[in-house]
């Protein structure tokens, strides 16, 4: 099959699932666009000269750590939504508070922190398997992880609570 | 953690679908564009400038008629470390503890052993620091004399420098192997061919690397089907980050090196020389060669740069290798390989230095040497004579060594203090050792007693301690 054709089934096959991991790990629609659109580049580049054998695991290291290394630097992770949308409903508003606040204690974890649990938790990625699209060891990923949620709990307890009792 | 993921799912629930795949083949379109104007840009450039010194082959390297020309950028400053002398290096073990083992240069040749890897300190006897079958390559000290680097098999080692000079527990230790590499028995194998050494970071806290990948996906089938190599930095503490990659044939071996603000590390393709942001962003070509064309029938004749170092007033030194065909028109008549030295600018890309094609190039492929300010440079000229090149006068001098009768030096390296030159001296009596000078070439200082365990080792494996 032509490379292109393939290429453009694949990110027609996970670009939703893409945009949804560079939101979270950005917490802004312009930055994860911004990421999205950049770690394509990358994966363009790559697949015209040589194709790409696990396209799948390629290109999660290219957007996690595009958004580890080379975001940080860029002060992208300033609180989102600091002016909330005009007067949602009675439902609505309820599923902002918890949205706002979990989203306020993603901002406030380091970038690989939030990197380790978005891979772990939202892409269900097994520790190896986050360790490496993050280049680093799964011992490293596990105790990552471990700081990561601890620290979750102390920024938002009651959200947290919801999700205690379950594997960490 | 399934109540995180749904929390996670709700957050995510009304996110767009990003990206623009046809813009994003544009704009690498664009940037490939963009990278060739930028060689021809400089190709231009280098056409233009003012041309440097030109080494003749034949004659002698003094050149001091040459415009005086102004470096473009200003040295980083440079702190020279208190130093002790130390060097490491490696050698057969059949060489024995102190290097003194009664060793032929057959047996070097023939029954190889594995490396290892020695210290020698002034006033004191050579000693083995590590001893293990795994095959020792590439000891590197980090700049701020603190810890050693070094291959000790596929794995990549960092351990502590101690008092004594002798090594601590390993405090990092990567097997390069989990990359899958093509080409593992170039870390096992005694002559190291194809493997290339790691490099410190100017702040003495990450490593640059580079490794070629099996890549089973792609199926070699003849000596031109390229496998990929990458460029890696790694901290200590284990993160890892690709800079790079690119493709690679089994006739070239690339190497790399940092910028002295180590914010990007410059490596070797059979494109030319590129470097590569540390902090994300896209490699970008600062130097092309010729291009290759892999259908032509010797394409392993073409240009390729096989050395590469940086200095801390920015500039790039690296050998181009070509081959000159006993008859021009027709590539089967045979030939020699030549090698050119360059040095460029690497903001501007200009060209300093292009010398005359010759006919040396320093052992294991570290043919050049900055001085530690940046302002001198050592190179393996052509009758294997030492040249230093100096920027601020854009002149050449060959440096006379004290060498006795036979005794034959083929590449040096600066010591960290800036005062000698660390050179690798072969006497076909009696062996080879590691010997320090005065860069004036005057004062001698034999390092090493005469080995044949240093055979098959080169200036890649062998490094000052820097304190």
């Amino acid at each position: 099959m032509d490379r292109e054709v393939e290429l453009r089934e694949f990110v027609t096959a996970r670009g939703a699932a893409l945009s949804k991991a560079a939101y979270l790990l950005t917490g802004d629609h312009q930055a994860a666009e911004d990421l999205v659109q950049e770690t394509y580049v990358v994966l363009v580049r790559r697949w015209q000269k040589s194709g790409v054998l696990d396209p799948e695991a390629y290109v999660r290291r290219i957007l996690y750590s595009r958004f580890v290394d080379g975001w940080r630097k860029r002060r992208l992770f300033e609180l989102p939504w600091s002016s909330p949308p005009d007067t949602p409903g009675e439902d609505e508003a309820a599923a902002l508070t918890v949205r706002l606040t979990l989203q306020e204690a993603l901002a406030q974890l380091t970038p690989r922190q939030r990197a380790v649990l978005v891979l772990r938790f939202f892409e269900d990625q097994t520790e190896t398997q986050t360790a490496a699209a993050l280049g680093v060891s799964p011992n490293t990923i596990k105790s990552q992880t471990r700081v990561a949620l601890q620290r979750l709990r102390d920024l938002v307890p009651e959200t947290v609570a919801s999700f205690e009792g379950v594997e960490s | 953690m399934s109540g995180l993921h749904d929390a996670f799912d709700e957050l995510v629930a009304d996110v767009p679908v990003y990206g623009d795949l046809d813009r994003a083949i544009e704009q690498a379109e664009r940037e490939e564009r963009r990278r060739v104007g930028v060689v021809v840009g400089l190709s231009a450039a280098a056409a233009a400038a003012v041309i440097v010194g030109v080494l003749s082959v034949n004659g002698d390297a003094s050149n001091g008629d040459d415009p005086v020309q102004t470096p473009t950028s200003t040295p980083t400053e440079v702190v020279p470390p208190a130093t002790d002398g130390s060097i490491y290096f490696v050698a057969d073990s059949a060489a024995g503890a102190e290097l003194t083992a009664p060793l032929s240069h057959f047996q070097a040749e023939v029954e190889a052993t594995p490396m290892d890897l020695y210290l020698s300190r002034l006033g004191q006897p050579v000693r083995r620091v590590v001893e293990t079958k795994a095959n020792e390559r590439c000891p590197v000290a980090s700049p701020d004399g603190s810890r050693l680097a070094y291959f000790s098999g596929t794995n990549l080692v960092v351990a502590p420098i101690e008092a004594d000079g002798g090594l601590g527990s390993a405090e990092l230790r990567l097997d390069l192997q989990d990359h899958g590499l093509y080409r593992p028995d170039a870390y096992r194998g005694t002559n190291g061919y194809g493997l290339v050494c790691p490099q410190w970071s100017p702040d003495s806290r990450r490593l640059g690397y580079l490794v070629i990948l099996g890549d089973p996906g792609r199926f070699k089938q003849t000596l031109y089907d390229p496998v990929t190599a990458e460029v890696h930095a790694v901290s200590l503490d284990g993160e890892d980050r690709l800079l790079a990659s690119f493709d690679v044939v089994d006739w070239d071996t690339p190497v790399l090196a940092w910028s002295p603000q180590g914010d990007q590390v410059a490596y070797t393709t059979l494109d030319g020389v590129w470097l590569a942001p540390v902090d994300g962003g896209s490699p970008e070509l600062l130097w092309r060669t010729e291009e290759i064309d892999l259908t032509q029938l010797n394409p392993v004749d073409g240009d390729r740069p096989v050395s590469l170092v940086w200095s801390t007033r920015d500039q790039l030194a690296f050998t181009v290798r070509g081959f000159a065909p006993t008859e021009p028109d027709n590539p089967m008549s045979g030939g020699r390989d030549t090698y050119t030295l360059m040095v460029v600018d690497s903001g501007s890309g200009r060209v300093r230095l292009e010398t005359a094609a010759g006919s040396a190039l320093g052992i294991g492929g570290a043919g050049e040497s900055w001085s530690p300010d940046g302002s001198r440079l050592v190179f393996t000229g052509p009758a294997d004579n030492l040249v230093l090149y100096d920027v601020a006068t854009d002149s050449l001098r060959r440096v006379r060594l004290n060498v006795s009768d036979g005794e034959k030096v083929d590449a040096a390296t600066w010591s960290p203090d800036g005062q000698q030159l660390l050179a690798r001296t072969f006497h076909q009596d009696h062996g080879i050792s590691y010997v320090s000078f005065d860069v004036d070439g005057s004062s001698r200082e034999v390092r090493t007693p005469p080995s044949w365990g240093l055979d098959w080792v080169g200036l890649d494996d062998v490094t000052w301690g820097s304190r």
